[in-house]
């Protein structure tokens, strides 16, 4: 259909300066007006342009409502986006303001409304009071550690005072059982060699008593004298023997002072 | 005026919350410097408000104890551009609970909190030679029961104090929460400390204080306060009573003696309910050994192992000792045995002056009225 327009330069087509020039031939005297067939040819040109114009005239008209539907809807879309970043730059805006209002304001603000104080004193007093719950329970924790603490202590020492009861007690008994006086170890030592050495210098001397006894019989029983024999030999040996001992046996080598000592006797025999 | 405060008092803990509220709305910066709790500092505020509507008439008495306020409010690190907004947001508190707020009295408020803040941010302005707290180094730590330590403290800066007086400390385990604690010791040539920190079931402070600090840990010192020193004018002999902690400040009196003089007999007599909570009783009797002037006498109320000590209460003992009419008496320790060896020694005969007593209480805030550190 488009398709016609551009033949249009090449074909004849009614204009209103073609109209205007258009001059039909004078008739024959006989007939009178213009000629028949110019008129016809000019009619049929005439039809077939009004046909088209009518036809250019519904294309036209398509076209424009199409263009105009386009139109209609690039406007909506671009009304519609224009739509949507307004709303995003109103919420950056909220966003900043409430930034800026959560922010500490360098300067004292203007107002401080009511409904802000009440809203932060409620905030306020819900942190006290987690922090006067975390108190409560350290104090209370603190409070049983320590008794349970002194509980310990206490059950403690009642232990360590039952044991310390019953070992005075054992001690006590084993006291009883061996009532010897306790001594010091190093003097028991010495007393016990002090015996010793006792017991082997009463051994010697009794030895060397018996034998000068069993000399002096075998010697003297023939003279017939045993009052001589008897009474003097035993003075002598006994006397020193009791006296000397204890002065020897303060040292550890007592025991070969007082053999010494009997040999002593027997030589005075 | 006294109406209108009259009418915000009564409004209670909302009176403060408000204030407070509406002074961190304004000034947000202002938040920093207040602990996470403010349940105390709200009591805080509108008892020390009171204080000061109580006096307001009779400015001589006044000035002293708003001059105290401004320069212990140092070490909270305000500042004089924060009275202002204090002052704006306390008007603002004060006028939401009063319905006949009006604008005289608007103008009454502004000029007695103008004149307020004027001679505390003076106060504050004369002491800024000397730093707002002291950072102090923890030498050593001593847990010496339980929950008791003793701890040896050196500021870097020298920290100026009198035996017997208390310095404010925070620990940075609790930020901006600060307990009075008095030195156990006059001033050293080194400068350092002595602190006794009993810990208390549930107190923030003094339980990381007792159990949680370490040697090489650093505390915030503020400057020292109190008037539980030895009188200049006297050199009467002396007779100190303790419980508890409240050995710490005594044995600075008894170590002023001996490191200042002038010499003369002091006796101590120390309370206890079981030779355990003696803490400090070694070192006692090494300077009683040292200083002939000097008897320590523990009194176990109830511990019937201990040896070394007298058993018994300690108003017996202090009475079958005696007479003490002519000494000057110091007291401290927690309360019941502090009022009760008041009243036996005033029983005594030994006149009310003469008798000094600090109460230790779980938590001291702050000095009162007439500047006692005792709560």
């Amino acid at each position: 259909m488009s398709g016609q327009q551009p033949e249009r330069p090449a074909e004849w087509r009614l204009t209103p300066s073609a109209v205007q020039g258009i001059r039909f031939t004078r008739a024959t005297r006989r007939n009178p007006g213009y000629a028949d067939s110019e008129v016809d040819a000019f009619l049929a040109r005439t039809q077939v342009e009004l046909q088209r114009l009518v036809a250019e005239k519904i294309e036209l008209g398509e076209e424009v409502d199409a263009l105009r539907r386009a139109a209609d809807e690039r406007e909506a879309q671009v009304r519609e986006e224009r739509a949507a970043r307004a709303a995003a730059d109103a919420e950056r805006a909220a966003a900043d303001a409430e930034r800026a209002a959560a922010e500490p304001a360098p300067a004292p603000r203007e107002e401080v409304t009511v409904q802000a104080v009440h809203i932060l004193a409620a905030a306020q007093q819900t942190a006290d009071q987690y922090v006067a719950e975390a108190e409560e329970f350290s104090r209370r924790m603190g409070q049983e550690a320590r008794e349970h603490h002194e509980q310990v202590v206490q059950e403690a020492r009642a232990e360590a005072d039952t044991v310390l009861r019953q070992a005075a007690a054992l001690a006590a008994v084993a006291r009883e059982a061996t009532p010897v006086p306790e001594r010091d170890p190093q003097a028991l030592q010495e007393e016990v060699a002090y015996l010793k050495a006792f017991g082997q210098a009463c051994r010697t001397q009794l030895r060397s008593y018996l034998e000068a006894l069993l000399d002096d019989v075998e010697h003297e029983w023939g003279r017939a004298d045993p009052h001589a024999v008897i009474a003097r030999p035993s003075p002598t040996v006994q006397r020193p023997a009791v006296e000397d001992s204890p002065a020897g046996a303060g040292s550890p080598g007592g025991a070969d002072a007082v053999v010494v000592n009997g040999a002593t006797v027997v030589d005075v025999r | 005026m006294r109406e209108n405060f009259a009418r915000a008092a009564a409004a209670g803990d909302e009176a403060p919350l408000f204030f407070y509220s509406h002074l961190f709305l304004s000034h947000p910066e202002t938040r920093a410097l207040f602990p996470v709790s403010m349940v105390h500092q709200r009591d805080r505020l509108f008892r020390a408000l009171g204080q000061v509507v109580d006096l307001v008439d009779d400015l001589d008495a006044l000035v002293p104890v708003l001059q105290e306020l401004g320069r212990d409010h140092r070490k909270f690190g305000t500042v004089a551009e924060h009275y202002p907004a204090v002052g704006a947001s306390l008007l603002a508190a004060l006028e939401h609970f009063d319905d006949d707020w009006d604008e005289a009295l608007a103008a009454d408020w502004t000029a007695a909190y103008g004149l307020v803040a004027e001679v505390m941010v003076a106060a504050a302005a004369e002491d800024a030679a000397e730093p707002a707290w002291w950072d102090a180094d923890v030498l050593s730590h001593e847990r010496r029961t339980l929950d008791l330590a003793v701890l040896q403290v050196r500021p870097r800066v020298a920290l100026p104090h009198r035996a017997g007086q208390a310095v404010s400390v925070e620990t940075g385990l609790r930020p901006r929460l600060w307990r009075y604690y008095a030195p156990a010791n006059a001033p050293r040539p080194d400068g350092t400390l002595e602190l006794h920190v009993q810990a208390h079931d549930g107190g923030p402070v003094s339980s990381a204080l007792a159990r949680q600090v370490a040697a090489g840990d650093v505390l915030h010192l503020g400057p020292a306060v109190g008037t539980f020193t030895l009188p200049s004018d006297s050199d009467r002999d002396l007779l100190l009573v303790a419980g508890g902690v409240g050995l710490a400040p005594l044995k600075a009196l008894l170590d002023q003696v001996a490191r200042q003089g002038p010499e003369r007999r002091v006796d101590l007599l120390l309370g206890a309910r079981t030779a355990r909570e003696l803490y400090d009783l070694p070192a006692l009797r090494e300077a009683e050994e040292k200083h002939p002037w000097l008897s320590v006498t523990p009194v176990v109320s109830d511990d019937e192992r201990a040896t070394d000590v007298e058993h018994g209460e300690l108003t017996d003992v202090l009475r079958a000792r005696g007479p003490w009419t002519s000494r000057e008496a110091f007291v401290a320790g927690p309360d019941p045995l502090v009022a009760d060896v008041a009243a036996a020694l005033a029983a005594h005969g030994l006149p009310p002056a003469r008798v000094r007593t600090q109460v230790f209480t779980p938590s001291r805030p702050s000095p009162d009225v007439q500047g006692e550190v005792s709560a």
